[in-house]
C-alpha cells in the first residue's frame, strides 16, 4: 500500500508539472487554433536558460522563474511575430509543418550549440525530501507541483475574470466578432503565445533541479502535453491540469507495477484510445 | 504546396494518360532520358572504389526511396504521417530477427517485413483516418512512439536498446551479405526505380484520380462516391511497405539497428522534410528532397565538425522556409504548372 | 455621418458591389434593401473592414475608413451586428454584454450601460448567468443588440436583425430598434422584410445586384411600385 501511494503522489506531483506545460499548449490551441510542435523545446530552453543564468549569477533556480517565465514570453512574442502569424490563416498542415521545422530547429541547434551532455543543476534540494505519513515527497518535486498549481490557477482566473481574458476566450471562439468588439485580435494572438511559452519555460525552471538537463528533454514533454490537451480537452485550463494529474499518476502506477519502460507506451494507448471515442477530451466541454 | 493544400491542377486531365502523337513523342523522349540516367548510375559502381563516398549513394538512394514512399501518403493523400519511422522498424526488425533466429533468407524476410508493414497499416489506417488535422499528425506520432516502446520493452527479442548486430561472416548474396558496397548501391537504386514505378503507376490509375479529388475537397469527393477511406488506405499499404522494404536494406548494409536509429520520431520527420522540401505530389520532388538533405547533413559535417545537431538544425530551418516562401517545394522551381498540354507558362 | 462613395468591392476578379454611393447621417435611420445576393452583407462587411475593397471610398465624420483596421472601429463609435448575431456561445450572457464595452473609452461608462441595457432587455438581466448559446434565437438578436449598445455607438449597423425569427419576435426587435431611431445614435439597418424597414426607417436604399437601383425617403420608397420589382428582381 505504502509502494502505491508513494508511486501515486510521484504521479501526481509531476502531472501538476505536465499540467502546467500542457495549460500552456492548450491556451495556444483555444485561442489560435495551433498546435505548437516546439513547445517541448521551450521547455528545453526554459531549462537551459535557468541552468546558464544560474551558472552565471549564483541564483537558485526558483529565484530565477520569473527571469526565466520573462524570458521566455519574450522569446513566445518574438516566435510568434516572425513565424506564427504568417501560417495562421493557412492549413492544418502548413502550421504543424512551421512548428515541427521549429522543433528540429530548436533542438538541433541546441545539440550543436551546448553539445548533449546532460547537465545538472546542484542545488540542495536536489536529493532532500520530506516525510508526509507514509510517503517521502522530494522537496524539489513538492515546489514545482505547488508552483504549477498556482500559476495555472492564475492563468484561469485571467481567463475567467479578467476584460484581457474574455477578450481572449473571444478571440478564441469568433476572430471576426472580436474585432468588432474592438479587440485587437493580432495582440491577443501574441499574448496568447507569449503567455503559453512563457508557462513552459517555467515549467522547465521548475524541472531543473529534478530533471537534468539536455537537447532532447523537450520531446517526452512535448508529447505527453499532446496527450493531456487532447485528454482535457482542447483549450480546456482546467481539464489540462487535471489531464495532466491523471497521466501522471497513471504513468507512475505503471512504471512501478507493470514495467518501467512500458509507462510511455500507455500514455499513448491512452491517447489514441481518446482520439477515437471522446476525441473532445474526457473532460472538455467546450469550456475555457 | 505542403500537404493538404491542393496543387494548382491546370488541366483537367493532367497526370492521366495524355493520348496524342505529341504527347506520346513526349512521354518516350522522357523514357529514353531516364532509361540513359540509369545505365549510367548503373555504372558508377564500376569506376567509383572509394567506399564512403559509395555508401553516400546508398544513403541518397534509400532515402530517395522512403521519400518518395511517404510522397504517396503524405503528398498525393494529403495525409500528414509524422509515423513513418515504424514502417522502417518494422521493416528493419522483422528480417534480422528471421534470420538470426530462424535462418530465414532476409530477401524472404524483406517481403515478410513488407507484409506485416502492410498489415499494421490497414489496421492503423481504419483507425486514425478518421481524424483530421493535427489529429491525425498526432496520432500518427503516437503509434510510432508506440512500436518504439516496444521494441525497446522487449528485450528478449530485439535486445532494447542495445539493438541487434548482424556481424559479417563471410560473402553470401543471398543473405544478403557482401564485402563491398557495390551490391548494396544497386540494392538501393532498384528499390527507388520500384518506388518511382508505384508512384508513377499511382498516380496515372483511378487511385491516383481519386486521391486528388479527395485532396482538392474530401466531402466533395465523397459525395460522389469515392470511398476516400479505402482509397487512402491503398496509398497508406503501399507507402507502408515500400517503407519497410527500405527498412530492410538499412538493417543489412548498415549491420547494425537498435530502436533510436530506426524508429525515432527524428526519422519520420527527416521523412516527411525531404519529401516537403524537394516538392510533395511530384516524381522528382522527394529524390531532389533526399538529395539536398544528404548533401547537406555531409557539408555541415565537413564544415562543423560532427558535434551533431547543425545538420537537424539546418533541415528544421529549411522546412520552416519552405513552408512560409515556397510552399510547393524545390520541385516547383522548374515544373511550372503546364497551361495547354506541354507548354509551360513563364517563370512564376 | 457615414459617407460611401463610388464603393466596388468582391471576391478575387469578381465584383459584387459596382460603384456603391451613400449616405447615413448622424441620428438618421437608413434602410438597406434588396433581394437575397444584392451584395448587402458584402457592403456591410467591406464597412466595418471585414471585407476589402477594391475601389471607391468610405469616410466616417470625415475620416477615411479605409485607412482603419476592423478592431478599431468601436472607438470610432461604429458597432456592428452581424448577420447570425455573433453572440459568443461559450461566454454567459454578461461576459457578452460586457464585452460590447471592452474598449477603454466605453469602460467607464460600462456598469451604467449594463444597466440600461438589462432594463432594456429584461429577459437578458434574468438569463444573465447563461451561456448565451443557450439562449433562444429572438434572445440572442436581442444580446447582440444589447451588446452593440453598450459601446454607446454613433452608428449601429444591423444586419437582418429579424432573420429566423418568429414574427412576434421580430416585432419585438423592431420595437426596440425604433426606440433606438429616437435617439443620437444614426442606424443602418440591414432587412429583407421591406415594411417593417420602412416603417421604421428615415430613408432607404433598393440595392440590387451591387448597384443602388433606388433610395429616397421612407413614404417615397414606400409608394414606389418599382421598389417591389427591383428588391424581388423581378
Amino acid at each position: 500500500m505504502a509502494i502505491f501511494l508513494q508511486a501515486a503522489t510521484n504521479g501526481l506531483l509531476l502531472g501538476g508539472v505536465y499540467g502546467l506545460v500542457s495549460a500552456g499548449l492548450t491556451l495556444i490551441f483555444g485561442v489560435m487554433r495551433i498546435v505548437n510542435f516546439a513547445h517541448g523545446e521551450f521547455l528545453m530552453l526554459g531549462m537551459f536558460a535557468t541552468y546558464w543564468l544560474g551558472r552565471a549569477s549564483g541564483l537558485h533556480p526558483y529565484v530565477l522563474l520569473v527571469p526565466v517565465g520573462v524570458l521566455m514570453f519574450g522569446v513566445g512574442l518574438l516566435v510568434q511575430r516572425a513565424l506564427i502569424d504568417r501560417v495562421l490563416g493557412r492549413t492544418d498542415e502548413a502550421q504543424i509543418l512551421l512548428t515541427v521545422g521549429l522543433s528540429a530547429f530548436l533542438q538541433g541547434a541546441a545539440l550543436f550549440v551546448w553539445g548533449a551532455d546532460y547537465r545538472t543543476i546542484p542545488t540542495p534540494l536536489a536529493s532532500a525530501s520530506v516525510a508526509v505519513g507514509p510517503v517521502y515527497l522530494s522537496v524539489a518535486r513538492l515546489v514545482a507541483f505547488g508552483v504549477a498549481v498556482v500559476l495555472a490557477a492564475g492563468l484561469y482566473v485571467l481567463l475567467v475574470r479578467t476584460d484581457l481574458g474574455r477578450a481572449m476566450r473571444a478571440a478564441a471562439e469568433n476572430r471576426e466578432v472580436a474585432l468588432l468588439l474592438g479587440i485587437d485580435t493580432g495582440r491577443i494572438y501574441r499574448l496568447a503565445f507569449g503567455i503559453g511559452t512563457g508557462l513552459v519555460g517555467v515549467a522547465g525552471a521548475l524541472m531543473a533541479p529534478v530533471l537534468a538537463t539536455f537537447p532532447t528533454v523537450g520531446t517526452l514533454f512535448a508529447l505527453t502535453a499532446f496527450v493531456v490537451v487532447v485528454l482535457g480537452g482542447m483549450g480546456d485550463i482546467v481539464g489540462a491540469m487535471i489531464g495532466g494529474m491523471i497521466i501522471g499518476v497513471t504513468e507512475a502506477l505503471i512504471a512501478t507495477y507493470v514495467a518501467l519502460d512500458l509507462a510511455p507506451l500507455a500514455t499513448f494507448l491512452i491517447f489514441l484510445l481518446i482520439l477515437l471515442v471522446r476525441p473532445q477530451g474526457l473532460l472538455g466541454k467546450g469550456r475555457v | 504546396m505542403t500537404p493538404g493544400e491542393s496543387p494548382p491542377l491546370a488541366h483537367p486531365a493532367e497526370g492521366l494518360a495524355p493520348a496524342g502523337p505529341r504527347a506520346s513523342r513526349m512521354a518516350r523522349r522522357r523514357g529514353l532520358w531516364a532509361a540513359a540516367a540509369l545505365a549510367a548510375l548503373l555504372l558508377v559502381p564500376f569506376w567509383l572504389s572509394d567506399r564512403y563516398v559509395m555508401h553516400l549513394w546508398v544513403t541518397f538512394y534509400l532515402f530517395a526511396a522512403l521519400a518518395l514512399a511517404w510522397d504517396l501518403i503524405g503528398g498525393y493523400a494529403g495525409q500528414l504521417s509524422l509515423g513513418h519511422a515504424a514502417f522502417f522498424a518494422l521493416g528493419a526488425y522483422t528480417p534480422v530477427l528471421l534470420l538470426q533466429r530462424w535462418g530465414l533468407s532476409p530477401i524472404a524476410g524483406g517481403v515478410l517485413g513488407a507484409a506485416l508493414a502492410a498489415a499494421v497499416a490497414v489496421g492503423i489506417g481504419s483507425i486514425v483516418f478518421r481524424l483530421r488535422g493535427v489529429f491525425f499528425a498526432m496520432a500518427t506520432i503516437a503509434f510510432a512512439e508506440i512500436v518504439r516502446a516496444l521494441l525497446l520493452h522487449f528485450r528478449s527479442l530485439t535486445q532494447g536498446d542495445n539493438g541487434l548486430a548482424i556481424p559479417f561472416t563471410g560473402e553470401r548474396p543471398l543473405d544478403l551479405m557482401f564485402r563491398s558496397e557495390a551490391p548494396f548501391y544497386v540494392i538501393a537504386l532498384g528499390l527507388v526505380v520500384v518506388t518511382l514505378a508505384v508512384t508513377a503507376r499511382m498516380r496515372r490509375s483511378r487511385i491516383g484520380y481519386y486521391l486528388r479529388a479527395i485532396r482538392d475537397d474530401q466531402d466533395a469527393a465523397e459525395s460522389l462516391g469515392v470511398v476516400s477511406r479505402d482509397v487512402k488506405l491503398a496509398a497508406l499499404v503501399a507507402s507502408a511497405a515500400l517503407t519497410a522494404l527500405g527498412g530492410t536494406v538499412y538493417a543489412f548494409d548498415i549491420g547494425f539497428i537498435n530502436p533510436d536509429s530506426t524508429a525515432s520520431l527524428g526519422l519520420s520527420i527527416e521523412i516527411a522534410i525531404m519529401a516537403i522540401i524537394g516538392g510533395v505530389g511530384t516524381l522528382a520532388g522527394p529524390i531532389v528532397g533526399a538529395g539536398m538533405i544528404v548533401a547537406l547533413t555531409q557539408i555541415t559535417n565537413a564544415a562543423l565538425g560532427s558535434r551533431g545537431g547543425a545538420s537537424t538544425a539546418l533541415y528544421g530551418l529549411l522546412l520552416m522556409v519552405t513552408v512560409l516562401l515556397r510552399p510547393a517545394g524545390l520541385a516547383a522551381l522548374w515544373s511550372r504548372p503546364t497551361g495547354r498540354r506541354g507548354e509551360r507558362r513563364g517563370a512564376a | 455621418m457615414l459617407e460611401i462613395e463610388d464603393l466596388h468591392a468582391g471576391y478575387g476578379d469578381l465584383d459584387v458591389l459596382h460603384g456603391i454611393t451613400l449616405r447615413v447621417a448622424d441620428g438618421e435611420t437608413v434602410a438597406l434593401l434588396g433581394a437575397n445576393g444584392a451584395g448587402k452583407t458584402t457592403l456591410l462587411r467591406a464597412i466595418s473592414r471585414l471585407h476589402p475593397v477594391r475601389a471607391g471610398g468610405i469616410r466616417w465624420d470625415g475620416r477615411d475608413l479605409l485607412a482603419e483596421p476592423p478592431h478599431r472601429l468601436p472607438a470610432l463609435g461604429i458597432a456592428h451586428v452581424p448577420d447570425g448575431r455573433g453572440v459568443l456561445r461559450a461566454l454567459t450572457v454578461k461576459e457578452n454584454l460586457e464585452l460590447g464595452a471592452y474598449i477603454p473609452a466605453a469602460r467607464a461608462h460600462r456598469r451604467e450601460s449594463l444597466e440600461r441595457v438589462l432594463a432594456l432587455f429584461p429577459i437578458l438581466a434574468e438569463r444573465r448567468r447563461q451561456p448565451a448559446g443557450t439562449l433562444s434565437g429572438g434572445e440572442q438578436q436581442m444580446l447582440a443588440i444589447g451588446r452593440a449598445l453598450m459601446l454607446r455607438p454613433r452608428l449601429l449597423i444591423l444586419d437582418e436583425p429579424s432573420l429566423g425569427l418568429a414574427p412576434k419576435v421580430a416585432s419585438r426587435i423592431f420595437d426596440v430598434i425604433e426606440r433606438i431611431r429616437g435617439s443620437e445614435t444614426a442606424v443602418l439597418l440591414v432587412e429583407q422584410n421591406l415594411h417593417r424597414a420602412l416603417a421604421i426607417a428615415d430613408r432607404g436604399y433598393v440595392l440590387e445586384t451591387g448597384r443602388i437601383a433606388l433610395a429616397g425617403s421612407s413614404a417615397d420608397l414606400l409608394r414606389n411600385p418599382s421598389v417591389r420589382t427591383a428588391y424581388l428582381g423581378m
